[in-house]
């Protein structure tokens, strides 16, 4: 890098080229103000408030836009500059309106910062009026274009950060305005929503509409959103023991300066009134206010007794990935040491599993292999069995970012049309399930033209004798069948994804809730493998965990066949380290999945649940029988935060403290571990539960002394090895991505740049493509399949109860193609009932662009408990997770 | 009994759309001789067109609309099949243009900047054609009309009543 220097007021300093004038300044200490700068975005030279003086050339430049050069004499503050610099203010301030005391951004706007510290009051100059209606059509952004400085940041942060693009600047002189096309209000625009151009807004042209006039918050916590799986940090800022908005924050963040409109508008939850505050006990059927004392007594008291009269196995646990790392940590110990059962799961585990399977086969770990602002640097994404843009809008954005600005070629998988699909270089539409047989179908190509990657396979992937095998039984032309993709789009993509220097593959639920998602997971291995796509930054694969502690759930052992760190319940040594630890030894056989404990509690081999922050009636496949199986159980705890289709049905209810009042940590879909910390107190008599499993460990006879969770962050580095440099004290500092061998080392956020973990190789699997057991017929002609929904999230019970997300959306809907409503005389708006082989639902029909025929789409998360009623239990044939992806329909008029 | 049926605004079919589009490289630099095309053929940009024209080039349709409200020359709205312009430049008016005006306006039943409601005729002034020696001067479509006094105007106008 060349390094220039410059004389800045008077004294020499250095910078590297290409840096401009105001970033050199900056790094310097010298302050110049700026009000259409922001680092998250390119340079845009608009408000000409960085003027600076350039004595060589006695000009005025923009500081944040001129790139420093050899012998530049630059000052900042020279009388000529100073003046200017007034001027251009005072002209701002002629057309903007002298509205300040009613103006929600308050003391925290930068035009009226700025006029004070040039100790601009009234100024003499004709004021330009400007009129334009106050937009609030939407529920979640106000605008008011007449306090607009054409800054041009919300346009950028649309454009450049979101890759949304829903506005930009239209008209000509003083018409020009940031602008949907046609000028449409925002909700018929295609704005999201995520209010990054409201973070950015430097004035009060753009405010959050629930925020108005009540004050901004006080104080300021960085946490972590409990959303999705990307793990964007956030800022709750609070007054008054309340969170009154969340910002991004930017610091150390996978997220900068941008969220989603769950992560920025949706956590209005936190203090919904329906929250639990008060434990309760059920007696005849109805529940009662009860103590924390005697609601935890009879917990142990009923848990100790089943366990004397039917063994400990007659026990399950729930863990929950709405739980810290800490807390999902506790409750594997409380499974495993209090009561001594295996019998933990979580619905992470549902969509998981096929991923630690799968991955930990191929390549050793059961994670992401890099992070997400790697995808940036990659080639060519292929994306499959996902819909990132609603699921996870943050590695959407990334993947719009690396398509649009860095020339990368998104190869999308996906039957229905969605915002992704502009950004495809190469859209392929597989028939739902099948895409297996697409990926075995690539990699059949590459192999037969030789276009694998020879060095990386024979230095470090065992094999390749497998992944031939499974390639031969996938002609082109036979995949072609199979999917309906056309073969020479399934060649061009082929070879586009073995000619990338760097190509990484995401994939979604779309993979991972298929009964045959370990098979497709192996498949997705075998492809990034055989074209050397591990082990560097820009490749891999990308499973998109969808929950915000997912993986960290899974990470800590809530999982009936893993201990803590994936080490496996049948290694001998993994349970003797742990014995140590605990004082109590782990018991031997793998315990039942989640599925396996409800078909068990329907049998009686399961006769008490105790049940941490799970939904099982909403999230599981099958609801009607979950909740006949979970009405027979003798004894059934759930801790929720919300009353739940699955908190009605049990014997003591406990209240608990949502992801803001208390501390911990987050593991996200990058194995990256960040510090969540209690910004309010939890309403009511409600407490973290890590307070209460400890409470209930020790009522059982386990010590479990911790005082805060920081203590038992020091035992999970004990009994983790990936955790094992964990610490909070490093957390203060930095993000850890695992593994983290000891205190020394940095983390890994990319896998795999050296060695495999097993025998310093990796494995090309056998993969089988299994035909869906969900096939339709002449009965049940539709295939159904789920989806995510940007504002909606999990099972509903929280975004559901947020306020804005609710008025957005309320309610469910089937989204249908038109030739198929037409076919079935069903209009926009009209209420249909599915009927599937296991169960039905009513819900308003919404005739949508893209979709192919025959294929319908419901968005989970609104009326999860009802969707998922129409699916049967069929497992997943490796790791014994429901399909809850697609099912077989009808669809009938009401 | 005759049905009445409103006169449809022009438009432009998705068919005729990507056979505009199909004539341009897909490149950035395409869009203001594209949309220079698709005005041409219906007279003002119309919504869908923003669109595929957006998608075609990779663009945001927000970026298009912006393109298009910058410059004059675009139009967001229906105009008439034939555009009728009068010069208010000042050779003009010194010739009476301003009377020209106000006939055209009677004889059209619309103000300057409007459109008949048949979609025949649009109305506009300009501040100068050029052409002072012929003043005052109108233009229609693409033909000049020089030395215009009130009794050419008819004659003029009847000329395009049919098309």
């Amino acid at each position: 890098m060349e390094t220039i220097t410059i004389v800045l007021n008077g004294k020499e300093i250095s910078g590297r080229s290409g840096m401009t004038i105001l970033e050199l300044a900056r790094e310097a200490g010298v302050e110049i103000p700026t009000l259409c700068h922001s680092p998250h975005v390119a340079p845009f030279g608009a408000c000409r408030v960085c003027l600076v003086e350039d004595e060589a050339r006695h000009a005025l430049v923009a500081s944040c836009v001129t790139p420093i050069a050899p012998g530049m004499t630059i000052r900042t503050d020279s009388p000529l500059v100073l003046e200017t610099r007034r001027t251009v203010v005072e002209l701002l301030l002629s057309s903007h309106p002298e509205a300040c005391v009613l103006c929600d951004k308050g003391n925290a706007c930068a035009l009226r910062a700025l006029a004070a510290d040039l100790g601009i009051g009234d100024i003499d100059m004709d004021r330009i009026r400007r009129f334009s209606e106050i937009e609030t059509a939407n529920a979640f952004i106000e605008r008011d274009l007449t306090k607009c400085i054409m800054c041009g940041l919300c346009v950028r942060a649309c454009q450049e950060i979101q890759v949304i693009g829903a506005i930009d600047f239209a008209g000509r002189g003083f018409n020009a305005r940031p602008a949907t096309p046609f000028d449409m209000p925002l909700d018929k625009a295609a704005c999201e929503y995520c209010g990054t151009c409201v973070t950015l807004c430097p004035v009060g042209a753009l405010s959050e509409k629930t925020r108005q006039y009540r004050g901004t918050g006080l104080e300021q916590t960085p946490t972590v959103c409990s959303f999705c799986g990307s793990g964007c940090s956030i800022m709750l800022q609070t007054r008054d023991n309340r969170v009154m908005s969340v910002e991004p924050n930017e610091e150390n963040s996978v997220n900068g300066a941008s969220l989603c409109v769950r992560g920025h508008y949706g956590h209005d939850y936190i203090h919904n009134p329906e929250r639990l505050t008060v434990p309760l006990i059920k007696e005849n059927g109805s529940f009662k206010q009860a103590s924390w004392d005697a609601a935890l007594d009879l917990i142990a008291h009923r848990l100790t007794q089943i366990r004397e009269q039917s063994g400990p196995d007659s026990i399950a646990v729930f863990g929950s990935f709405r739980c810290t790392n800490e807390e999902n940590y506790l409750i594997q110990k409380f499974a495993r040491a209090a009561v001594g059962t295996n019998n933990v799961s979580s619905s992470a585990r549902m969509s998981t599993s096929p991923n630690i399977v799968g991955l930990t086969k191929a390549f050793g770990y059961p994670g992401a292999t890099g992070t997400i602002a790697d995808i940036e640097k990659s080639g060519v994404i292929l994306c499959l069995g996902a819909n990132p843009h609603e699921s996870h809008p943050l590695i959407a954005q990334k993947i719009k970012r690396a398509a649009r600005f860095h020339g990368a070629k998104l190869l999308l998988a996906d039957p229905r049309q969605s915002r992704m699909t502009p950004f495809a270089h190469l859209w392929l539409r597989p028939a739902p399930g099948t895409d297996i047989a697409l990926v075995n179908a690539m990699l059949r190509v590459i192999m037969d033209e030789n276009l694998y990657d020879k060095d990386f396979v024979r230095e470090r992937v065992d094999g390749l004798d497998k992944l031939l095998e499974c390639a031969r039984r996938y002609p082109p032309a036979y995949a072609a069948k199979v999917t309906g993709i056309p073969e020479e789009q399934i060649l061009e993509a082929a070879r586009i994804f073995a000619g990338a220097d760097a190509a990484c593959i995401i994939y979604g639920s779309g993979i991972t809730h298929y009964p045959n998602a370990t098979y497709s997971v192996l498949a997705i291995a075998n492809l990034a493998m055989a074209t050397g796509n591990i082990g560097r930054p820009g490749v891999g694969v990308y499973p998109l965990v969808k929950e915000n502690n997912g993986q960290g759930a899974c990470d800590m052992g809530v999982l009936p066949d893993y201990l803590p760190g994936y080490r496996k319940v049948s290694d001998p040594e993994a349970r003797a380290d742990l014995e140590k630890l605990w004082g109590v030894a782990p018991p031997a056989g793998d315990g039942l999945t989640g599925v396996e404990i409800i078909s068990q509690a329907a049998a009686g081999g399961i006769r008490a649940i105790m049940n941490v922050g799970a939904n099982p009636v909403a999230v599981f496949a099958d609801s009607t029988t979950m909740k006949k199986a979970l009405e027979s159980l003798d004894f059934f705890v759930a801790l929720d935060i919300f009353p739940t289709p699955t908190t009605n049905l049990a014997h003591v209810v406990l209240p608990v403290a949502c992801f803001a009042e208390k501390d911990g940590t987050f593991t996200s879909a990058e194995r990256r571990i960040q510090r969540v910390r209690k910004a309010v107190d939890p309403p009511g008599q409600s407490r973290a539960e890590w307070q209460v499993l400890s409470d209930l460990c020790r009522r059982m006879g386990l010590p479990a002394e911790y005082k805060s969770p920081a203590d038992i962050m020091a035992e999970i580095a004990r009994a983790a090895p990936i955790y094992a440099g964990v610490s909070y004290a490093r957390l203060e500092r930095q993000t850890l991505h695992w593994p983290c061998e000891n205190a020394d080392h940095a983390g890994s956020p990319v896998l795999y740049e050296h060695a495999f973990p097993h025998r310093d190789r990796a494995q090309f699997m056998k993969v089988e493509y299994l035909v869906p057991d969900e096939e339709t017929d002449m009965n049940f002609p539709f295939s159904l399949i789920t989806r995510s929904h940007l504002y909606h999230f999990g099972s509903g019970a929280r975004t559901m109860h947020s306020k804005q997300l609710k008025e957005m959306f309320p309610e469910c809907f089937l989204e249908i193609g038109a030739e198929d409503a037409e076919g079935l005389a069903v209009a926009d708006g009209q209420r249909v009932k599915i009927v599937s082989r296991a169960g039905s639902m009513e819900l308003p029909a919404r005739i949508t662009p893209g979709l192919p025929r025959s294929v319908v789409f419901v968005p989970v998360s609104m009326s999860a408990a009802e969707v998922n009623s129409l699916f049967s239990t069929q497992l997943d044939v490796v790791t014994r997770t429901p399909n809850r992806k697609m099912c077989a329909v009808q669809i009938e008029r009401m | 009994m005759p049905v009445q049926t409103a006169p449809e605004a022009p438009g432009i079919s998705q068919q005729a759309l990507r056979e505009i589009i199909a004539g341009f490289p897909r490149d950035q630099s395409s869009l203001i001789p594209l949309l220079q095309q698709v005005q041409e053929e219906c007279g003002y940009i119309p919504r869908d067109a923003v669109d595929s024209v957006a998608g075609a080039l990779g663009l945001f349709p927000s970026q298009v609309f912006g393109v298009i409200t910058f410059y004059s020359q675009f139009y967001t709205a229906p105009r008439g099949r034939n555009v009728v312009r009068v010069c208010r430049g000042t050779a003009c008016h010194v010739r009476g243009g301003k009377k020209i005006l106000q006939l055209i306006q009677n004889e059209l039943g619309i103000q300057d900047g409007e459109t008949t409601a048949d979609f025949r005729f649009s109305l506009e002034t300009v501040a100068c054609l050029g052409a002072c020696a012929l003043s005052p001067v109108m233009v229609v479509n693409h033909s000049y009309y020089g030395k215009m006094n009130p009794k050419k105007i008819a004659a003029v106008l009847s000329q395009y009543a049919s098309r």
